[in-house]
């Protein structure tokens, strides 16, 4: 399954860029990268805009990566662009709610630097 | 007094017996009481001559026994040849005498007229006399036949001939021919007449014409029928190059109504009465005209110049045909040639004129009687229509078709006020659309037309003619003109004091709107508005019946797998709610049950009975026990709660994994499979009593058979089948054979075609209920790949490439590909867990709707696993119209539909 995960530290955040398409395949892959991406309690930002095709199991993982990040009370920004299919199923499953998603890095990035 | 003819006064009184009977008055030879009188007459009628003037015998001859003996009986010789002579001149028959060898001694100006010799001419001409024909009939010319009585003993000979005329002309005489004798009886010479008969055999001749005419007059009572008697009539009795009739128009004019040979164009302008023409003259002033070339018209009338395309300068008479109320209308005849018209002939035209009036008085007037007659009729017949009409536009379409010819109207147009009172919208229109006045569709009420005037006056209004309309609303002078109008009528529709609407009539000529024209029209407009006033209120109750017994009965979706439509169709009785109702549950292991049941009796508790009834079937079929099952629990339930309602049912469960099939039938007809390629048949079997409201238990019959793709099934009330006096096999033959033409059909057209071809709305009685599905054909296996986790990428590439290829649209295609993934993704996770191999099946069907069949031969049960499934469930159903999941102990279908078109 081509999945590319990209883990950047920058100015005190986690950017973590994901590419490419997540299912049942490598959902819990991913699931594993975004958890050891934890760098103690420093904001993370899960990009998924440039993702071309994600299934329940990529939203199972990211319910349970927020989760986790809810119990090491890590910021979790993510990103899934203004449209898109992360956006959409995020909508129909009513993960949106939870997770919060940010059009752009930029916005995402700006949100941490304002609590701060 | 009589005066005698002096001859032998024994034999010159005795006409031939075999002769026919002569003109008395005007022959002298032959004595009559009358001849006198007539002498008198004839001699009044001549002016040219002085009888006194006139010569007496010129020439004596040996055997001078030629005399007339005086009343008094002297015989005063100079006395008595005046008196001859005087008698002679008189005559209006040609006089001749001759001698024994035929030679002219004598002849009076009547002969000289006849034969066209002056009397020097002919006085002392020796046969063969010229006039006589050289060939005549009987073979022997009459010169001859006179010439031979000098042999025989005969007084005498009368005989019918032709003369020739010296200018040719040819006349028919009578002539009669006396042997002179002396006293020893030797012939002494001839003296005879020559009656001209050519005008009295016209006169005869036109008597009988003017006979057939009439005859034909009388046996025609129309008034259109009558116009065409008079055209034939007079072209068969005159000599005509064309005869035109010309009719009077309520509106002051002659208008040209039909003709023979006048070369009328169709467009013919009619003739105001103010103009000075013949025909118009002749029409006011009942008296004819008669022309004997068109320059003789033309100078009398030179209006009539720039009128008449002719070009021919041929004669013409103008005669009023004249009731015996008023002229009825004109006849303009057009003569061959120029013509001079004799005193006879302009007598005789004037006698057809005379009577074509006559019978054309006598038809209008028929005509008017039989046109009140049928006007009536109609109207009693519209009357009746639009009590039985259902909707307010059937009324409309019924009060139009009828009164537009019932009033002999051009069109007619029906209007209601609308809901805001502020708009008047046309419901209905009848005539040609050329009629049709745009931008009438809706008025604004406020608007000042007849129309609206009328409905906001709520009085009719009458417009006779173009200058009433013109009078009251000059705005529509051209709007009339442009459509051919020439009244209107409007006319309120008036419930109790309320204005609802409008009749608009629109006539193609002025109309008196005399009292019973008025009186029927508005008769009309009272019954149309009170038929619509009804129709309203039984629609509204026929709405509140339609719309409880539709909220009654499910909204059955069709399913991914089968195809389903449904019909509810009220019977004619209309307001009640029936028991007819019908089906379908998805059952939990993905079998489909359809059932379709009638409720005997109507209104609402049976309606309510029906609903029971539905639910319990609901409730009993989703424990999954069967059509046995069903029905048994149904029996029970009848006789807890249904009283004394009978029910009959048709229940079947499919399951769209294989098409197998159970069914039972409690008293209701058998569900029809109609087979891709096969003949409807009716599924008999498991057939058992209706419903059961007796304590008895009872073991339902169950049937099964198989339905397989492509297939379709449909159940249905008998309202479906049943007519009055036809035998219910006659019903089900019908559609079963509806069912065998229209089988490619979808379930939707289906149900449309048999509602249309085997219960049409005339022939339904009943409460129609149908259901009809057909089992979904899914062709294309799309793919096939093991169930692993890393083969879900290539479900989700040949599933891309394959509905790329149907050309689904990128957004459809997307949601198409994620919902199949999802289904894929948990087949992998779930059905192979205990370890087996498997495979999972991807196939697809493409129509107005993408329709994708997810198979896997492992065991797995939705709600089983953690939460997260239950999220991809929720995608499924979020991305896809519908999902169907088919459990079967070897494995599981899921099924998804997208529709492609904007319908769902």
């Amino acid at each position: 399954m081509d999945l590319s995960i990209d883990i950047e530290s920058e100015a005190g955040t986690v950017v973590v860029g994901v590419k490419g398409e997540i299912d049942l395949s490598n959902a819990s892959l991913l699931e594993r990268r975004l958890l050891d991406a934890f760098d103690g309690s420093k904001p993370m930002v899960v990009d998924l805009t440039e993702v071309a095709y994600l299934d329940s199991s990529a939203l199972a993982c990211l319910h349970r990566v927020s989760v986790a990040a809810g119990d090491r009370a890590v910021q979790l920004r993510v990103v899934t662009g203004e449209e898109g299919m992360a956006k959409r199923l995020l909508s129909i499953t009513g993960l949106d709610e939870v997770l919060r998603p940010y059009g752009t890095l930029h916005e995402a990035l700006a949100s941490i630097s304002s609590e701060h | 007094m009589t005066v005698p003819v002096r001859n032998e006064s024994s034999t010159s009184c005795t006409c031939p017996s075999n002769g026919p009977p002569m003109n008395k008055i005007s022959n002298p030879l032959t004595s009559s009481p009358s001849f006198p009188i007539s002498l008198q007459m004839h001699a009044r009628a001549r002016t040219s001559a002085s009888i006194e003037a006139q010569p007496l015998l010129r020439a004596t001859s040996a055997g001078d026994d030629w005399a007339v003996s005086e009343p008094n009986g002297a015989r005063d010789e100079p006395g008595r040849d005046r008196l001859r002579r005087a008698i002679v001149e008189a005559l209006r028959d040609g006089f001749f005498r001759t001698d024994v060898d035929g030679a002219i001694l004598e002849v009076n100006d009547a002969f000289c007229t006849l034969v066209g010799y002056a009397e020097r001419e002919v006085v002392g001409m020796r046969p063969p006399h010229p006039w006589w024909l050289e060939d005549p009939q009987g073979g022997e010319r009459t010169d001859e036949k006179i010439a031979r009585l000098r042999e025989g003993t005969d007084r005498g000979i009368e005989l019918a001939d032709t003369i020739v005329s010296r200018d040719g002309r040819r006349l028919h005489v009578n002539a009669s021919v006396r042997v002179l004798r002396d006293d020893g009886g030797a012939v002494t010479g001839f003296v005879g007449t020559l009656e001209d008969i050519s005008e009295r055999s016209a006169a005869q001749d036109r008597a009988g014409r003017l006979g057939e005419l009439g005859e034909l007059l009388a046996r025609s009572v129309e008034e259109d029928e009558v116009l065409d008697v008079i055209l034939d009539g007079v072209l068969r009795t005159v000599a005509l190059k064309g005869a035109g009739l010309f009719l009077p128009t309520n509106d002051g004019a002659l208008e040209p109504r039909r003709h023979r040979g006048m070369g009328w164009t169709q467009e013919e302008p009619a003739l105001p009465l103010s103009a000075d023409l013949p025909i118009t003259r002749a029409f006011i002033e009942g008296t004819p005209y008669f022309f004997s070339d068109r320059a003789e018209m033309e100078r009398e009338f030179p209006d009539v110049t720039p009128l008449t395309n002719a070009k021919d300068d041929h004669a013409r008479a103008t005669l009023p045909l004249l009731g015996r109320r008023a002229p009825a209308a004109v006849l303009h005849l057009l003569f061959n040639g120029v013509y001079e018209f004799s005193k006879q002939e302009r007598t005789f035209l004037g006698e057809v004129a005379a009577r074509c009036g006559l019978s054309l008085e006598r038809a209008s007037l028929y005509d008017e009687q039989r046109r009140d007659a049928v006007r009536a009729q109609r109207l009693q017949e519209a009357f009746a229509a639009m009590a039985a009409a259902g909707t307010p536009a059937e009324i409309a379409q019924i009060a139009l078709q009828d009164a537009v010819p019932a009033f002999s109207a051009r069109a007619g147009s029906l209007a209601l006020v609308d809901e805001e009172g502020s708009e008047l919208r046309l419901l209905g229109f009848e005539g040609s659309d050329a009629a049709r006045a745009e931008g009438w569709d809706v008025l604004p009420l406020g608007a000042d037309l007849p129309g609206t005037d009328a409905v906001r006056q709520r009085r009719a209004i009458y417009l006779g003619d173009r200058a009433a309309i013109a009078e009251r609303y000059p705005d529509q002078v051209a709007l009339s003109e442009k459509v051919g109008d020439h009244a209107w009528a409007a006319l309120p529709l008036m419930t109790g004091t309320r204005s609802i609407g409008l009749l608009f009539v629109n006539f193609p000529t002025a109309q008196a709107f005399d009292a019973p024209q008025r009186l029927a029209l508005e008769s009309m407009a009272d019954r149309t508005a009170s038929a619509i006033g009804r129709a309203r209120r039984s629609a509204h109750e026929h709405d509140v019946a339609v719309t409880l017994q539709h909220s009654l009965l499910p909204v059955v979706a069709d399913r991914p797998s089968v195809r389903i439509a449904t019909r509810y169709e009220a019977g004619a009785q209309g307001l009640d709610v029936g028991g007819d109702w019908y089906d379908s549950i998805g059952l939990p292991d993905g079998r489909i049950a359809f059932a379709v049941g009638d409720v005997v009796g109507r209104g609402l508790e049976a309606a309510a009975t029906m609903g029971h009834l539905r639910s319990a079937l609901g409730a009993l079929a989703l424990r999954g026990e069967g059509p046995g099952a069903v029905l048994e629990g149904l029996d029970e339930f009848a006789r807890a709660a249904m009283g004394t309602h009978m029910a009959t049912v048709a229940y079947a469960e499919l399951h769209p994994n294989d098409g197998t099939m159970r069914y039972a039938c409690a008293g209701h007809p058998p569900p029809i499979l109609v087979p891709v390629d096969g003949p409807a048949r009716p599924l008999d079997g498991a057939r058992s009593p209706i419903l059961e409201m007796l304590d008895v238990p009872r073991v339902r019959p169950v049937a099964t058979a198989r339905m397989d793709p492509g297939d379709a099934l449909v159940m249905y009330t008998d309202g479906l089948t049943e007519r009055r006096n036809e035998t219910p096999d006659v019903g089900l033959d019908r559609l079963l054979r509806v069912l065998d033409a229209s089988r490619d059909g979808d379930p939707e057209a289906i149900c449309d075609i048999l509602l249309e071809r085997v219960a049409p709305i005339g022939a339904r009685r009943d409460d129609i209920a149908i259901l009809c599905a057909r089992l979904r054909e899914i062709a294309a296996v799309i793919t096939r790949v093991d169930a692993a986790a890393d083969r879900l990428v290539d479900i989700r590439t040949d599933l891309e490439a394959w509905l790329r290829g149907h050309e689904i649209p990128a957004p459809l295609l997307e949601d198409l590909v994620l919902a199949v993934a999802e289904a894929s993704a948990n087949a992998v996770e779930h059905a192979y867990r205990d370890g087996r191999a498997g495979d999972i099946t991807i196939e697809g069907s493409v129509d107005q709707d993408a329709v994708l069949k997810i198979v896997d031969h492992g065991t797995w049960r939705y709600g089983e696993g953690d939460p997260d499934r239950g999220r991809g469930m929720h995608i499924m159903r979020s991305l896809v119209d519908d999902m169907e999941v088919i459990r079967r102990s070897d494995g599981t279908t899921v099924l998804l539909r997208k529709w492609l078109t904007g319908s769902s």
